[in-house]
Parts: structure tokens; C-alpha cells; sequence
């Protein structure tokens, strides 16, 4: 242990050696702008038409705060309209997205949200493998998602193959 | 990727960058814009959320982040814990020793704080210790966040947590994403280094594996109980101060299925004198050594069921070396050897509407619970009694059964009611069922109300039950212990503000029951002993902000009123605690933080008076140009930054100098620099 003297000064050199800094986006703004992206690549069953409902669960968080400013926007010829939601009250959700205070109720949320047609996604860890559609992820200080696509199956709603491909890791 | 979308990239990047800087609310718009593939190549700056689940628990909650531990440059738990609010901790040159919302009798080993890695029980079956300093078995770098529960929150947990939980929460292979080097210098010739590797596959397998390895030279120190010429006029030489330790901890994750192992080993030595040692003799030292193993399978049986099932390893062994003088001179070998295994099975179920169950079971077998005190060397005596045997061995084992039971009802979208019972059984106590209830009430989105009411109770570890050691200062161990028991009543509030302010509010009553303290008994031996009713009151308020530049801010008040001589014992803990921390980016700069603390600490009693209230602030600069992936960290940090003098209450009457001791000085200024590689 009395080397380190010695190789304090080496790693100093290396800190100094090492070009850095590239722009970085807020977090919350990119899963944001992941989300609305997800809902161009789903396809709801027939009987889940009119707006697209994105509902959000839990307390507000920087996510769900972004997540309010794709009020109005269009996808797929439709236009999203948000709302907060307790648990019980999804009826014509279209995107269900369950905040990070919810990780200890996952199971219960996602048993009542697998009543609707509607796609679930959540940045709380290993929400794919929780039963849920989209879990978002960080590596590596980039966002990537998981997919379960059983999940979705099971709610009738179609992903796209594009989507799935550039899944990080899809649970079949 | 190619080039040209790298470029193209760049370029939206850019040009989102140039209108952020125009208008902040059209660059959040237009991220939108981009394409999937686009989005998965932005490099994110994590967002500074609160972790609301907090607010959902039910109890008085207080997360730390692995952030924070950087950017406060906090080196142990216990640096940690000074700047939570309702805890002080204060350090014997051995082992740190935790106040918890007034109560701190003296010589605690913090067996009233459980203290998990992972969920696993590090609380050794000897002393019940939670450790807190350098003696912890796992590196504080490890670290992803760290939760602490005030009061015995949920049936899950079993005796230990009498006053609280601390569950540290390990970083996981792909947070590495390849490698870490960490080297630091600071204070006393104090240096440390880590090598972390940890990687997730493919498969989905996450694997991490890390190596830490500190050495301090130690301070020159001065003691006045042994200030006279025969005793160097009371100061201590830097090598009876030396501290030096070794970590390792592996761990391993795939589908469900987790294995985790730690080791450490710990050698410090004694430089303070206590037990009755020569003073400033290099020989007087002290081993601790953790081992733990922790295989975890987590599994959903259909669509409404969840089982976890864990089984764990544990051993920890001390070892005293203490230099006496009967006379003649000769080495007295103190040791301490814990074993145990368990198992752990619960099952959640969401299976009937509005409601969530748990059912489990914790067993825990100890299969050794031993305790020795022999002289080493020529000495047949022990401590002057002229005997072949040694003077104590005590063997013992046993077990623990825990069963419990919890139901979180909805009874509203904004009513929570939460029921639990727990059941223990073991071989030092009377079959027990304590019940744990709460209501967690919001009237808004924004405020939860919190009602809570929990009871507990610990059973007397083996130190205190069979720990008898004869000689000059005697220690007699007490079999006819009781368990001792705590009720507690706590209204939390919590408000908040935006997404960026939360004002907390708590009081609390704790009644306990045949507390366990260490006394003098007539005969002047020490003997733990039931102590009749002791209660506890206090008020907490806390306020968080989170300030658009990256600043944050964290400020408590706690006011705890516990009596100072409850039934004649000591209980050196402060009346007021006021704290506060903040972290904030340098302005201009993207990449250089600043983190500062304070923290105030109310004047505690000692055997004849008080020892004085004191002050500390501490800061550390951070250089970090990136929060996440390869690149390089620096920081740089000063604690106890006005080299405030202060004292901490640890009475001794053993000392070999025969004058009474009441109190030992704290650290004074010490520094440290770390610099930290990603790769």
C-alpha cells in the first residue's frame, strides 16, 4: 500500500491527457422524447381508437413533468392527450407510464393496467422483466430500452420490428 | 454508426444546444423531433429527481445516492450518517458509535441499528455491531444509494432494527461498464486505492468484482488521563494510530438469480489506552474481520405472485491485542468468533384487489457465538490470577424463527392502511409478536400525511449475556437478561413543492422498555442490566431544494429529548441537531462542483457535566466531466475545515494511569485527495 505515492502522480498525468466533454441532454427531456417516439411504432387493436391517452402514474418526477409537454402533439394522426391516474382508473388508456415512486407496486399496477390495451412503459430497473412492455434504461450515459414482447402480446398490441430492433434486449 | 449521422447528430445537437440557450422550452420540444436512433446516441446528464418512493413508505425515510457520496467526498458510513438528519455519530479511534434521535448510551456498539448489504443482515451474532466505519465490509464506492428507515419500520426486519434500518444498495456491473481506478491520499499518510470491474453480457448476465486496500500511518495524539513524564506527558506515537484494511466483494446477477460475496479485514490500532492497556505500546491493536456470502432468487409465480428465497453465510471475527501491565508486562489476546447461516422466503401477492401481501419467514442458525480472553506467551496467568485455563471461553450457539405478515390496503386512491405482524422465536428469549401499522394519507398530490405506530424488541446478544472477565476492572456477563422492547408513535408530513422542493416534518414518541445498558454494579464490576421505562420525544423538520442551475440544497432541525441520566446511566446524545448541505456546480463551469456541509451537534452529558456543542463544516471541490462513462474524476476535500476542537463522550475508569476518563477529542482539520478512472 505504501506505492501509491507513486501512482498518484502517473494517473495525474493520464487526467490531464484525456480529451472530454460532449453535449449531454437532460435525462428526463430524452426518455421523454423516447416515449412519444414509442407510440409511432405501436399498433393498438381496432377497438382502441379516438386520442391517445398517455396516462401517467405516480408522483410527478422530472419524467412525468416532461411527459406533459407532449400534450397535443400528433401521432400517428392522432393526437396524445395527458393525464395523472391513480392505479385503478385506466380505463381508455392508450400509453400507461408508471413513475419511479411506483416500484414497489409494480405488481399490482401492471395487473390492472393488463386490462387495457395499452402499452406500459417505466424507467424504474428491470420493468421488462417485471411484466412490463418498455423499460427504459441508462448505459453507458446513453437511454436504451428493453422490450417484453409477450407482454404486449398479451394486451393485443403490435410492435414494430424496427422497434424491436433497436431494442437493447427483447424478453420473448 | 456512420459518419454521416454521427454528423448529422452533431449537428441537430447543436443546433439544439444554440435554441436552449434561447429558449429552454422549444430545445425540450424539439428533442422530440429526433428519431429513435437518433435519441439511443445522445449522451443523457442524469436528472436530479427526488426518489419518491420514499414518500410512499411507511416511515420516516432518508436516501443517500451514490452522488452525493462523491460530491460530499464522505469516506464511511459514518460520515454519511452525521449529515442525515436525527443521527450523530462519535468515534473512539476504533469504531464509530451512532446517536439515533437522542439515545446513546455510551460503550453501544449500534446493536439497536440494523445495517444490510443487499437486504443481507451484517450485524455480526456476538455484539450485534452495525458497522460503521472502515470496519464495513464493503467499500463506500460500491455504493448506488443508501435507504435509511427510522424506528422498526416493517415487520421485515427483526430485532436489530430497534431504532432504525440502513440498507446499502450496491452498484451493479453495467453502472461499471467495464473498469474503475480509484487512488486517494490524504491526512496522516492515509492512502487508499480501488479496482472495480464489472460488466453486463449479452445474456443479461451482470457480473462486478472489486478490490480495495487502504493504509494510514496515523496520528500523533495527545491523551491528558496520561499526562505525566512515565507516559510520554500523555501523547501518543502515530504508529498506535495506524489503520489498515483490505476489501474484496464479488457479485454476480442473472435472471432472478443473485450471488454476492465480501470480505474484509480490518487491523487498527489502540491508541487511547483503553481496557486498561499500556499506553502507547504499537502492540495494542485491533482485527475485525467480515465474511459474507448471499445467494438471492427472485421469481414470479404467475401473474400475482412473487417469490424471493435467499440464502446467506455470514462469519466475523475480532481479535484484541492488548498490551498489560499486571505487572509483569504481558499480552492479553481478547477474541470474539461469529458464524451463522440462514434461509429467507417471502411471497408477495397482489393477487385480491387493493391489496398487497407479504408472507415471510427468516431463519437464521448460529452455530457459533464464541467468546475467548486468554494471555498469550509465557503467562499461564490471566490478568494476575495464576491459572493454566484462560480467562473466559465461552461458547455459544443458537438460533432466530421470524414469521410475519403485512397487508397494504387501498382503501382510497389517496388512503393507504398498512398492517404487519411479526412473530419471533429463539433460543435467548420468550416467544414474541410485535405489530407494525400505518396510514399514509394524501390529501393532495403533493402532501402525504403519515401515521405510524410499530413496537419491536431485541433480544441480549452473546457480549452481553456471557461476556465475564475477572482481573482489576471486571466485567461480569448477565444470563438473566431480558430482551429489551420499544413502542414507538410517529406522525410524518411531507410537502411538496414543484418537482424541486419537499419540506418534511416528523414527530415522534419512543417508549423502551428493560433497556439494556452497561452499569457499575456494587461490587465495581461492569454488568449490562435491564434498565425500567426510558422515552424518547422529538421533533424533526427538513427541507430539500433543487435549483435549476444543478444546485442543491438539504437542511434539517431535529430536536430529541431523551433524559441524560435515564435511571442513573449515561446517555450522551445531543438535544439539538441542525444541519445542512449543499452542492452546487461552479458557475461558468460545466464539470466543477463544490459540496459543502455544516453541521451542528448540541453539548451531550458525560459521568460529571457536558462536553461542549460544537460546529463542523466540511466541503470538497469535484472535477468530473462526465457523471457516467470513461473519463476521469478528481476531487479534492477538507473535513472538519476550521479544525474545531470538540469532544466525544466515552467514560473509562480502567485506565492504567488510574485517573478517570470522561471524554476523547475528535479529529481536528484533515484533507483528502481522490481521483477516480472510468474506463
Amino acid at each position: 500500500m505504501r506505492s501509491f505515492p507513486c501512482i498518484l502522480p502517473a494517473l495525474l498525468g493520464l487526467l490531464f491527457a484525456l480529451p472530454v466533454m460532449a453535449l449531454e441532454q437532460d435525462e428526463a427531456a430524452v426518455k421523454a422524447a423516447f416515449i412519444y417516439n414509442f407510440t409511432k411504432f405501436v399498433e393498438w387493436p381496432a377497438e382502441a381508437e379516438g386520442p391517445l391517452q398517455l396516462c401517467l402514474i405516480g408522483e410527478t418526477d422530472s419524467l412525468l413533468a416532461a411527459l406533459a409537454n407532449l400534450e397535443g402533439k400528433q401521432s400517428q394522426g392522432r393526437s396524445i392527450r395527458v393525464r395523472s391516474t391513480g392505479h385503478y382508473a385506466l380505463d381508455g388508456c392508450r400509453v400507461i407510464v408508471v413513475g419511479a415512486s411506483e416500484a414497489d407496486r409494480l405488481t399490482a399496477i401492471l395487473g390492472n393496467a393488463q386490462r387495457q390495451p395499452a402499452l406500459t412503459v417505466s424507467e424504474i430497473g428491470h420493468f421488462a422483466d417485471a411484466g412490463g412492455m418498455i423499460g427504459l434504461v441508462v448505459n453507458n450515459a446513453r437511454v436504451q430500452f428493453e422490450i417484453n414482447a409477450q407482454a404486449a402480446q398479451r394486451a393485443n398490441l403490435k410492435l414494430s420490428a424496427q422497434l424491436l430492433k433497436l431494442a437493447w434486449k427483447v424478453k420473448k | 454508426m456512420e459518419s454521416a449521422t454521427v454528423a448529422a447528430i452533431s449537428r441537430s445537437v447543436a443546433i439544439l444546444f444554440l435554441a436552449s440557450i434561447a429558449c429552454p422550452a422549444l430545445a425540450q420540444a424539439d428533442l422530440t423531433e429526433l428519431s429513435l436512433e437518433q435519441l439511443l446516441d445522445i449522451r443523457i446528464v442524469s436528472a436530479s429527481h427526488f426518489t419518491q418512493k420514499a414518500s410512499d413508505a411507511p416511515s420516516a425515510v432518508t436516501i443517500i445516492r451514490s452522488e452525493d457520496i462523491r460530491q460530499y467526498g464522505w469516506r464511511n458510513l459514518a460520515e454519511v450518517l452525521n449529515s442525515v438528519r436525527g443521527f450523530h455519530t462519535a468515534y473512539d479511534r476504533y469504531f464509530y458509535h451512532a446517536g439515533i434521535r437522542g439515545f446513546l448510551p455510551p460503550g453501544d456498539y449500534n446493536s439497536r441499528l440494523l445495517l444490510m448489504v443487499d437486504g443481507y443482515r451484517t450485524n455480526d451474532n456476538v455484539f450485534d455491531q452495525a458497522s460503521i466505519g472502515n470496519e464495513f465490509v464493503l467499500d463506500i464506492d460500491l455504493i448506488d444509494r443508501i435507504e435509511i428507515v427510522r424506528g422498526p419500520s416493517s415487520p421485515v426486519y427483526g430485532g436489530n432494527a430497534f431504532f432504525g434500518a440502513i440498507n446499502v444498495i450496491t452498484r451493479h456491473g453495467k453502472d461499471i461498464a467495464g473498469g474503475e481506478i480509484a487512488a486517494s491520499g490524504g491526512s496522516f499518510d492515509t492512502y487508499k486505492g480501488r479496482a472495480t470491474f464489472g460488466k453486463m453480457f449479452d445474456n443479461g448476465m451482470d457480473v462486478m468484482l472489486s478490490y480495495s486496500g487502504l493504509n494510514s500511518l496515523g496520528q500523533n495524539l495527545n491523551f491528558p488521563e496520561f499526562d505525566n513524564p512515565a507516559t510520554n506527558n500523555g501523547w501518543s506515537s502515530s504508529s498506535a494510530d495506524g489503520e489498515k484494511h483490505n476489501k474484496l466483494f464479488a457479485k454476480l446477477n442473472w435472471d432472478g438469480f443473485s450471488l454476492e460475496t465480501a470480505w474484509s479485514r480490518r487491523l487498527k490500532g489502540l491508541p487511547t489506552g483503553a481496557f486498561g492497556t499500556v499506553f502507547n505500546n504499537p502492540g495494542n491493536n485491533i482485527t475485525d474481520e467480515y465474511g459474507i456470502v448471499d445467494a438471492r432468487y427472485t421469481d414470479a409465480v404467475g401473474r400475482d405472485l412473487e417469490f424471493t428465497g435467499r440464502m446467506f453465510y455470514g462469519s466475523y471475527n475480532y481479535a484484541g491485542n492488548y498490551i498489560v501491565d499486571y505487572p509483569p508486562v504481558a499480552a492479553n489476546l481478547d477474541m470474539a468468533y461469529s458464524r451463522w447461516w440462514g434461509v429467507e422466503a417471502k411471497l408477495a401477492a397482489t393477487r385480491w384487489l387493493n391489496h398487497q401481501w407479504v408472507f415471510g419467514l427468516d431463519y437464521q442458525r448460529n452455530t457459533r457465538q464464541d467468546q475467548i480472553n486468554l494471555d498469550t506467551g509465557t503467562a499461564t496467568q490471566c490478568y494476575a490470577i495464576a491459572s493454566a485455563a484462560p480467562c473466559l471461553d465461552s461458547r455459544a450457539s443458537g438460533y432466530r424463527l421470524g414469521l410475519f405478515a403485512q397487508d397494504d390496503i387501498t382503501l382510497r386512491d389517496n388512503l393507504t392502511f398498512s398492517a404487519g405482524l411479526r412473530y419471533d422465536r429463539s433460543n435467548v428469549a420468550q416467544d414474541r409478536i410485535n405489530p407494525r401499522l400505518a396510514f399514509i394519507y394524501k390529501p393532495q398530490q403533493t402532501s402525504v400525511l403519515k401515521f405510524l405506530y410499530g413496537s419491536a424488541f431485541r433480544p441480549p446478544n452473546a457480549y452481553e449475556l456471557y461476556y465475564t472477565f475477572p482481573g482489576a476492572f471486571p466485567q461480569l456477563g448477565n444470563p438473566a437478561l431480558k430482551p429489551e422492547t420499544i413502542q414507538t408513535t410517529e406522525v410524518v408530513w411531507e410537502q411538496y413543492f414543484g418537482s424541486d422542493t419537499r419540506l418534511q416534518a416528523s414527530a415522534y414518541f419512543y417508549r423502551i422498555k428493560d433497556w439494556i445498558v452497561q452499569v457499575s454494579t456494587l461490587s465495581g464490576a461492569l454488568q449490562f442490566q435491564n434498565q425500567s421505562v426510558v422515552d424518547g420525544k422529538g421533533l424533526e423538520f427538513e427541507g430539500e431544494q433543487r435549483f435549476a442551475s444543478g444546485a442543491k440544497l438539504r437542511a434539517s432541525l431535529a430536536t430529541q429529548f431523551v433524559p441524560d441520566y435515564p435511571n442513573g446511566a449515561l446517555n450522551s446524545a445531543p438535544k439539538y441537531l441542525v444541519k445542512a448541505n449543499y452542492s452546487m456546480p461552479i458557475p461558468g463551469s460545466d464539470t466543477w462542483r463544490t459540496g459543502i456541509e455544516a453541521q451542528h451537534v448540541d453539548r451531550r452529558a458525560t459521568p460529571s457535566g457536558w462536553t461542549g456543542s460544537y460546529t463542523l463544516a466540511n466541503a470538497t471541490l469535484l472535477w468530473q466531466p462526465r457523471t457516467n462513462g470513461p473519463g476521469p474524476e478528481l476531487s479534492f476535500s477538507a473535513y472538519n475545515l476550521f479544525g474545531k476542537r470538540y469532544q466525544e463522550v466515552f467514560p473509562d475508569t480502567s485506565l492504567a494511569s488510574g485517573v478517570p476518563r470522561e471524554t476523547l477529542a475528535q479529529d481536528g482539520r484533515t484533507w483528502r485527495l481522490r481521483y477516480l478512472y472510468r474506463f
